[in-house]
C-alpha cells in the first residue's frame, strides 16, 4: 500500500501525536538515510556488481542477480554514524556456481575479482571477510558483497552462503533466503495510515525540506512518511543497540534478528514510544525464556526454515543477558520520556542523548522547541498554574487546568527609557 | 485616570485571581510590585514585576510604562558563545546588570498596551520566556523567535506609536 494521497485526508481529526512519540519521530527522521544517500548506496552496489561480471574478471559471466540484503531492503537501515550520514550497505550476489563450491575458492575468487589490477578502482579498498566482502569508500561507506549460491528444488532465491575462516580454517555451507525474508517482512509490515498521517503531519509543520524530499522520494527509497510503526521502532531499537555496543568488542544482535522477532508482536497502534517498548519488551521475554532454559535463542528465517538467523549471535547465555539488560535500559528510559509532564528539557535530553545518541537527540530537541515557538505564534501555548508550559498532546486533565495566552513577539536589546 | 487604562487595583485583584503564586510586595498610588515563582518545567525562578500606571495615553510610550520583569533567581546566565547572546531577548540594566529586564512583547507595534491585564499577558509570557530560555541553555539556540528593534525604532522614531486608542 503506498500513501501518497494529501496528507490533510488523513491528518484531518487526528490528535497530535504525545509527546515522547514526537520527539522519538523526529530521532527517528534524523537517523534515516537521505534519499541521496540511498541513491548513492544504490549506484555504489550497482557498479559493484557490474564490476564483478565485467569480461576478464574471474567472475566473468557469473553474476545472476544482485540486490540489497539486510536492512536496506527491509527499509530499516540506518546511518551507522549519524553525524555523518554515513551507512553500511549489504548486498546479495547471486553467482551461477555449484551450491557446495569450496567457501575459499568463492571468496576468493570475489575478492579478486573486485580488487582488480593493479590501478584499477577498488584495488586496495577491498577485504576479506568470513562471508563476504567489503569495499570502503572514500566517504566511509561500506558495501558489503555476499556471494550465494542458488539451491534448486527451495523457495525462491534461497542459496548457499560460503563460510571460510582461515585462521581457524572454518569452512562450511549455510542455507540462506534474505531476498525471501526481506519480501516476507515487507509484507507483514504494511503501511499503517494512521501512523502515516500523523507522521506525514508532523513532516508538513515541522520542516518543509524534509516534507519535500519525502514527497520525491527517489527509486525504491520508502519516505518514512510511508513506513509503518513497526518498521521505525525496530529503527530506534537498532540505534540504540548501535550506541550501546560502541565500546563494546564482539558481535552485537543481528538487525535480522530483531527485525524477525519484531514480526512476532502486533502492532500496538498506539504511538510510537509504546511500539518501541513493546517490541523491546517481546525481544527481551524471548531472550530471558532462552536463558531460563540455560540456552541460547534460536530464531529462524519464517521465509526459508534452514536459515538459521542466530547462528553467530549469541555466542553463549552471556550475550543474551547483555542484551536483555541492554533492552531495560531502552524501556525504562522510555517509559521515563513518556511522563514527560514531570521530564523538564534537560532530563528529555539527557534520557535521548543516552538512548539514541547526542546528534539525533539535539535534532529532537531543536524540532520540539521550534514546535513550541509555533504555539505560541498560533496563540495555542497554554500554561500550567505555576506557569508551566503545557504542550500539545498532553493528557486531557492536564489540558483542562491549564489556560492559554496571547502571541506576542520577543524582542529586546538597548536599555527600557525612562 | 483615563477611563481606557486597566487601575492598578485591577490588575491586583487578576494578579491574585490566576496566579496564587504572586504577591504584592509594595503598593503605592498607581503602582505595585509583585513577586512570585514561576516553573515552566521543573526549574522555579523567583520572579520580579513591577508596574506604574501611566497617567494619559498621550503622555507615554508603551516601552517606557511596561511592566518591568525581573528574574531574581536563579540569576540568568549569560553565554555570549550561545546564539543571540550573551542572554537573548533582554533590556540591559544599568543600576545592576545581572538583573536585566525580559523583553517579551513588541513595544513599538502595542502588543501589550495598559489596557490589558497582566496576569493575562505578562506572566503566561514570562514563564514562556523562560521556557526558551532552559532551551537555549540546553541547544544554545534561541528556539523562541521574535526581532530586535530597528535603529529607527531605538533612536524614537517610533516615538509617535503613542497609545492612541484606549
Amino acid at each position: 500500500m503506498t500513501y501518497r494521497d494529501s496528507p490533510e485526508r488523513w491528518t484531518k481529526g487526528l490528535p497530535l501525536p504525545a509527546p515522547a512519540d514526537a520527539l522519538l519521530m523526529d530521532v527517528a527522521r534524523r537517523v534515516q538515510l537521505s534519499p541521496t544517500k540511498h541513491g548513492e548506496a544504490e549506484k555504489h552496489y550497482k557498479a559493484l556488481c557490474t564490476w564483478v561480471d565485467r569480461p576478464g574478471s574471474p567472475l566473468e559471466g557469473k553474476v545472476i542477480a544482485c540486490y540489497p540484503g539486510g536492512s536496506f531492503a527491509t527499509g530499516t537501515a540506518i546511518a551507522s554514524r549519524v553525524r555523518k550520514d554515513q551507512h553500511d550497505v549489504d548486498v546479495t550476489i547471486e553467482l551461477n556456481v555449484p551450491p557446495f563450491s569450496d567457501p575459499a575458492t568463492i571468496l576468493s575468487l570475489l575478492f579478486a575479482a573486485i580488487n582488480g589490477e593493479p590501478g584499477s578502482r577498488y584495488r586496495g579498498a577491498v577485504k576479506l571477510n568470513s562471508r563476504c566482502v567489503t569495499v570502503t569508500y572514500e566517504d566511509g561507506v561500506r558495501v558489503d558483497l555476499m556471494p550465494i549460491a542458488r539451491l534448486a528444488q527451495q523457495p525462491e532465491k534461497a542459496g548457499h552462503l560460503f563460510h571460510w575462516r582461515s585462521e581457524d580454517a572454518q569452512s562450511y555451507h549455510k542455507p540462506v533466503n534474505p531476498w525471501g525474508f526481506a519480501d516476507h517482512f515487507n509484507r507483514e509490515t504494511a503501511l499503517d495510515p494512521v501512523f502515516a498521517a500523523m507522521f506525514e503531519q508532523r513532516a508538513l509543520a515541522m520542516d518543509s525540506m524534509l516534507a519535500k524530499s519525502a514527497t520525491d522520494p527517489l527509486p525504491e527509497h520508502v519516505p518514512l512518511t510511508e513506513k509503518a510503526a513497526r518498521v521505525v521502532a525496530l529503527q530506534l531499537i537498532k540505534r540504540h543497540r548501535d550506541l550501546r555496543h560502541r565500546s563494546r568488542r564482539g558481535r552485537k544482535p543481528p538487525s535480522v534478528v530483531l527485525a524477525a522477532l519484531a514480526l512476532e508482536v502486533s502492532p500496538t497502534h498506539s504511538g510510537l514510544a509504546d511500539e518501541v517498548i513493546s517490541i523491546a519488551s517481546h525481544i527481551s521475554e524471548r531472550l530471558r525464556e532462552a536463558g531460563r532454559q540455560h540456552e541460547v535463542i534460536c530464531v529462524r528465517n519464517p521465509a526459508f526454515d534452514p536459515d538459521i538467523f542466530t547462528d553467530r549471535w549469541p555466542a553463549n547465555v552471556d550475550d543474551q543477558t547483555l542484551y536483555v539488560n541492554d533492552l531495560a535500559h531502552l524501556t525504562r528510559n522510555l517509559k521515563r520520556l513518556k511522563q514527560d509532564q514531570d521530564t523538564s528539557l534537560v532530563e528529555m535530553k539527557a534520557i535521548l542523548d543516552e538512548l539514541f545518541g547526542e546528534t539525533a537527540a539535539g535534532f529532537a530537541m531543536d524540532k520540539m522547541l521550534e514546535r513550541s515557538h509555533r504555539a505560541v505564534e498560533t496563540g495555542t501555548m497554554r500554561f500550567g498554574p505555576s506557569g508551566r508550559i503545557i504542550t500539545a498532546g498532553a493528557p486531557a486533565i492536564v489540558m483542562a487546568t491549564s489556560t492559554p495566552a496571547r502571541a506576542s513577539t520577543e524582542m529586546g536589546g538597548g536599555c527600557i527609557p525612562d | 485616570m483615563h477611563p481606557g487604562l486597566i487601575s492598578i487595583e485591577a490588575q491586583i485583584a487578576a494578579m491574585a485571581a490566576r496566579w496564587g503564586g504572586f504577591t504584592v510586595v509594595q503598593c503605592s498610588g498607581r503602582a505595585a510590585t509583585w513577586e512570585g515563582w514561576l516553573c515552566p518545567q521543573k526549574t522555579w525562578y523567583h520572579v520580579r514585576i513591577a508596574y506604574r500606571v501611566p497617567l494619559a495615553p498621550e503622555s507615554f510610550r508603551v516601552i517606557a510604562v511596561q511592566p518591568r520583569v525581573q528574574i531574581l533567581d536563579p540569576v540568568l546566565e549569560l553565554h555570549p558563545s550561545y546564539e543571540e547572546g550573551p542572554l537573548p531577548h533582554v533590556y540591559i540594566n544599568r543600576q545592576n546588570p545581572a538583573l536585566p529586564y525580559l523583553c517579551l512583547f513588541d513595544p513599538y507595534n502595542h502588543e501589550w498596551t495598559p489596557t490589558d491585564l497582566i496576569a493575562d499577558t505578562t506572566v503566561p509570557w514570562t514563564a514562556r520566556h523562560l521556557y526558551f530560555y532552559e532551551g537555549w541553555l540546553l541547544t544554545h539556540k534561541w528556539k523562541g523567535g521574535g526581532r530586535h528593534a530597528s535603529w529607527e525604532e531605538r533612536r524614537g522614531d517610533g516615538q509617535g506609536k503613542i497609545l492612541a486608542t484606549v
